[in-house]
């Protein structure tokens, strides 16, 4: 199920041929995170794709009757959307990038810089992991953690009332909503807000139908093990990496590079932790938004405030990265892809040995 | 046999606390005994049965009972005494 989800994630990139490609592309190059968002007020094509996502999950989670306002029953959990958001705010404003920008499409370009990010991600969700172990220790012991006991036998009911016509209904409306704001758009010569809103809907109801979760692809290799989720995203990075060498190959696009330094390694550090904290990285926070969740909400304004507030102090200090490096400059096509494959290669053997060593099998 | 069902209501937690705190929960019981896990964060309805699953124990059935809500009955593994 989720191997197939991914797949759907992935095939964009092909099924919409060049321009899905150039698209995609655009929009790794703008970021999917929500900094940009405070520097630049108006209606850029970065701010409509991100809102788009969380549109586009929010009518994917209606068709599927399953929106509830998810409101956390322990006020912490609102401190740990907004800490989780500063951090990566913070984190991507560092490095620099988020999980898509940074990670995804750096990797997927060949810039050396997401496989450095990759290596801070992962160091920051292992201790986003102990963190959150130390808590349910610290819970277990004070007897926070309640079960209530009902009698032997059948399932005492929890109250069905889930609602077959009406979610669904609203999530149609919506759907031509958005499409009534795409013709307005075209109509006021926006075309291309119009065309980054579809991509963004697109991408809204690909990662939740998918349930695409990035954090989850980094911290469950530490809790239970599991790597469904880093095997669709290993998949998904070594299709875009494809697709990408044939842009960058032809030369339709400018070869995608990030500045990598040490920076890039404590800033995936810092946007690891605040993942795991909050529950959600860039784009897991937009489409949890969408699905009603009001801690990722909070952690978004966190991500907000970070970002804003990290992007004006390296500003004020001037703050000097290192210069990108494109494996393709010093490796060759030959080489560079090489590298990067067996990379990922490499990485997806990690993940296939952790999930053995940790089943108990009895 | 007078098992008793346990439930676990976390609603309202996102990841990775309601399979942590499952998992704490189904180690406490006996071996045979079942626990409902009440949840509503969706990548949770997934992830919580995975991660159940690879301590051993047996998933005996996830259904939504509200919009967004989903009830996880597991059953916890090994021989029942």
């Amino acid at each position: 199920m989720t191997n197939f989800a991914m797949f759907a994630y992935a095939t964009p990139w092909f099924i919409y041929g060049g321009f899905g490609l150039s698209g995609s592309w655009l929009i790794s190059l703008v970021g999917i995170d929500p900094t940009g968002k405070l520097a630049v007020p108006w209606l850029d094509t970065g701010w409509v794709h991100d809102v788009s996502i969380i549109i586009g999950a929010f009518i994917s989670c209606l068709l599927a009757s399953d929106f509830r306002i998810r409101i956390p029953r322990r006020k912490i959990r609102l401190a740990d959307g907004l800490v989780g958001g500063l951090l990566m705010g913070f984190g991507t404003m560092l490095a620099p990038g988020c999980n898509i920008g940074g990670y995804f499409s750096a990797i997927a370009a060949l810039s050396l810089s997401g496989f450095v990010i990759g290596l801070g991600l992962a160091g920051g969700a292992y201790t986003g992991v102990l963190l959150a172990r130390w808590r349910l220790r610290r819970e277990l012991a004070s007897g926070m953690l309640r079960t209530g006991e009902r009698g032997p036998g059948r399932s005492a009911s929890h109250p069905t009332n889930r609602s077959r016509w009406r979610q669904p209904a609203l999530g149609l409306l919506v759907a031509l909503a958005t499409l009534g704001v795409f013709e307005v758009f075209v109509a006021r010569g926006e075309t291309r807000l119009g065309i980054f809103m579809l991509f963004g809907l697109a991408f809204g109801v690909i990662l939740q139908r998918a349930g695409l979760c990035f954090t989850a692809s980094f911290r469950d290799l530490f809790t239970s093990g599991d790597g469904r989720l880093a095997r669709g995203v290993i998949i998904a990075m070594a299709i875009a990496m494809a697709g990408f060498a044939i842009l960058q190959g032809l030369e339709i696009r400018r070869p995608f590079v990030l500045a990598v330094g040490w920076h890039t390694l404590v800033g995936g550090y810092f946007f690891g932790l605040g993942m795991v904290i909050a529950g959600g990285c860039a784009t897991g926070t937009l489409f949890r938004i969408g699905e009603g969740s009001v801690q990722l909400l909070v952690a978004l304004l966190g991500g907000m405030l970070g970002a804003a507030f990290t992007a004006r102090f390296l500003k004020a200090i001037d703050f000097q990265r290192g210069s990108g490096v494109w494996l393709v400059d010093s490796l060759g096509w030959q080489g560079a892809l090489f590298t990067g494959l067996a990379s990922l290669g490499a990485f997806l053997l990690i993940v296939q040995w952790n999930e053995m060593r940790r089943k108990v099998i009895r | 046999m007078s098992k008793r069902r346990v439930t676990l209501d976390v609603k309202g937690e996102v990841c990775p606390y309601p399979a942590m705190y499952a998992r704490a929960v189904l180690e406490g019981l006996a071996p045979g005994q079942v626990l409902e896990i009440l949840v509503d964060h969706l990548c949770a309805v997934e992830g919580v049965p995975a991660a159940v699953e690879q301590l051993g124990h047996r998933v005996l059935s996830t259904e939504s009972v509200a919009n967004g809500v989903y009830r996880i009955v597991v059953q916890v593994g090994g021989r029942p005494s």
